[in-house]
């Protein structure tokens, strides 16, 4: 199982097993974490994010890959592969005669049903397999998001996760994004995509066009940065948020000074 | 509660003039059951609007998953729902099995069955007892921790936590079940059924109880469907989908029970389902002792967890509704992403449409038919 014969381009140099530690990424991996995304991003000062280098080896090898053309579907089908292309559901075929080339991939994972289909057929999609007699996917599972920085244009790719109460059967419905590009929101269709889209805004900085009350909901307002983006990193500490909100900005490190500033705020 | 503004205009100069006000509910508010702030905009008595302030309690559970191996994430997910941490394990480990796929022994699904049964028994109790208590009725409390000590101490001596308990690894179990953990699980069964009897008693026929719960938030089937509410919240509307019957995992397939569902889809169906739920897990954990075959509690996974390329969602029955998790993988020891769907979180947000058009009491009443937890909502 532990098997690594899969040629993904961008993989290889991670996947060799016992590197995690050993690779000597160091060089490449600083200026990945200072300002990789751009100006999108409001990204940590250099200073800070100084002590996390060992968690920035992730979005380091990437670097290289976006050269090779990586195209998100073909590398599954190398080597030990638990995914496969679907043939001869029914469901699916009805989606792809409907559909035709807006559907760019359609596979199972594990018997799981997985189909990725282009942005501008998303949201038909979605009212098609809501609709539909044969699909009535009615639940809203979950609607979530991947972020994969080694695919250029297509870095972001937002997952949902339907399920059919009176079918009982779920499907995966990916869209790829580019980075800054918005994604069609599905509250319409489904309405407890609301708070998933407003975390999924929250976390990868994904605007959801259409969506009644987008703003963040688990971070504060004025949160820099978006948590679940690949270059942002583990161990981070946004000291310029925490000073202005949790009030420790005249604080030092003098003790005598903390029970002044103590004695004073009472 | 805490005034927070009042709005006044020309045409409102007083607080008493004015038509609307905005009353903010917590974070410290002993009904919210954590840090949940509630923002209610009223007319009068009446909730015009709402809207809920969460992430208080947010640490960032799905990017450290990120950045720890497989086993390690294992003890994070306790921590989720912390009153049902037996479920959320449960969940975690069966998604990377999937994944890896190997084959659990029988004696170890059976024994996971059983834990995790219980621990649904101790969540609905300890729901019972604080939902029962924001309305009023402070005895049932008493009662219902009662029996949940009993549900911990079987934890306590299987385990070694009773709270964060942490039973399940991927593969099978940490260790067998000890010698007297048949009896005891089977003395409780004993009197588990006096007990429940003891709170229909209390509260079923009991005229405050059925004021403040009949006809209060009354969600039909489609809307709580569309909402993406699952649990006992959906099947109190009348919605037959529970993850145990509806895509059995683990050896769920092997037994009988039922699926009890509500009709009028208000708090006091909702209360009368996870009822009988606590008798239908009792039913499941009898026929799992009955049945609890001899063997090994560990299949054989390799000490480095390296799943597959690919990716996997893995679902099950907690007792909040149905908790998922999403993982991909890119072939190394780590998760590429690791998502977490919360069932707390994802029914909360029908607290809304529920909550609007009755009165700042039924709030209460309503944060409590839900069973949320803020430890899985914030994550």
């Amino acid at each position: 199982m532990a098997d690594d014969t899969t040629e993904k381009p961008n993989q290889g140099e991670g996947k060799e097993p016992s590197t995690e530690k050993a690779e000597p990424a160091a060089p490449d991996s600083k200026p990945v974490i200072a300002g990789a995304e751009g100006p999108e991003t409001p990204q940590p000062p250099a200073d800070t994010a100084k002590p996390s280098p060992p968690s920035a080896e992730k979005p380091a090898p990437p670097k290289a890959a976006p050269a090779a053309g990586h195209k998100p579907a073909p590398p599954a089908k190398k080597g030990p592969t638990i995914t496969f292309d679907i043939t001869g559901d029914a469901l699916i075929d009805r989606i792809r005669e409907r559909f035709g080339d807006a559907i760019t991939e359609a596979v199972a994972t594990l018997g799981q049903q997985i189909i990725r289909v282009k942005k501008a057929s998303f949201v038909e999609l979605c009212n098609f397999l809501h609709d539909d007699d044969e699909a009535l996917f009615d639940m809203c599972t979950d609607l979530t998001a991947i972020h994969w920085p080694q695919r250029g244009g297509e870095e972001f790719e937002v997952v949902i996760l339907l399920y059919s109460v009176p079918k009982n059967r779920r499907l995966r419905v990916k869209v790829s994004l580019a980075d800054g590009e918005a994604c069609p929101s599905v509250t319409h269709i489904w309405a407890g995509a609301n708070w998933m889209e407003r975390e999924v805004f929250d976390m990868f900085g994904i605007v959801f066009d259409g969506h009644p009350d987008l703003r963040r909901i688990l971070l504060p307002e004025d949160w820099p940065g978006f948590p679940l983006r690949k270059e942002y990193p583990i161990e981070y500490r946004d000291n310029a948020w925490t000073d202005k909100h949790l009030d420790y900005r005249e604080i030092d490190y003098d003790t005598s000074l903390i029970d002044v500033k103590y004695a004073e705020r009472r | 509660m805490v005034m927070q503004e009042q709005p006044v205009t020309n045409a409102q100069e007083t607080l008493f003039d004015a038509e609307e006000m905005v009353l903010n509910m917590g974070p410290q508010h002993p009904s919210t059951h954590g840090v949940l702030r509630v923002i209610l905009k009223l007319d009068g008595e009446t909730v015009t609007d709402l809207d809920c302030d969460i992430g208080f309690l947010h640490r960032g559970v799905e990017k450290i998953g990120e950045h720890d191996t497989y086993a390690m994430i294992t003890p994070y997910w306790d921590r989720l729902d912390y009153v049902a941490a037996v479920s959320n394990d449960l969940c975690y480990v069966e998604g990377v099995e999937k994944m890896l796929q190997v084959e659990v022994p029988k004696r170890a699904e059976y024994i996971r069955v059983i834990l995790t049964e219980l621990q649904r028994i101790a969540s609905h109790l300890l729901w019972l007892g604080t939902h029962a208590m924001d309305i009023g009725a402070v005895t049932v409390l008493l009662y219902c921790f009662r029996e949940r000590e009993e549900i911990l101490k079987i934890f306590e001596d299987f385990i070694g936590a009773r709270l964060t308990a942490h039973a399940f690894r991927i593969g099978g179990l940490w260790w067998d079940a000890y010698p007297e953990f048949e009896t005891r699980v089977r003395e409780f069964l004993k009197i588990l059924p006096g007990r429940v009897e003891e709170y229909e008693t209390l509260l079923n026929a009991n005229r405050i109880w059925l004021q403040r719960t009949v006809g209060i938030g009354i969600l039909p089937a489609e809307e709580a469907i569309n909402l993406s509410l699952t649990g006992p919240a959906l099947r109190g509307s009348g919605v037959k989908y529970d993850v145990r019957k509806a895509q059995p995992y683990s050896a769920y397939a092997d037994f009988n029970f039922e699926i009890p569902i509500g009709e009028n889809g208000d708090t006091y169906d909702r209360y009368l389902v996870r009822m009988e739920e606590i008798k239908q897990s009792a039913v499941i954990i009898e026929q799992a002792l009955d049945g609890l075959p001899e063997g090994p509690v560990m299949a054989k996974v390799p000490k480095i967890i390296k799943p597959p390329v690919g990716e996997v969602y893995h679902s099950i029955e907690a007792p909040k509704g149905e908790i998922g998790v999403y993982l991909v993988s890119d072939g190394t020891g780590k998760p590429y992403r690791m998502r977490i769907r919360p069932p707390s979180f994802i029914n909360l947000q029908s607290l809304k449409r529920m909550s609007i058009g009755h009165l700042v009491a039924d709030v209460v009443a309503l944060i409590g038919t839900l069973d949320i937890v803020l430890g899985e909502v914030d994550r």
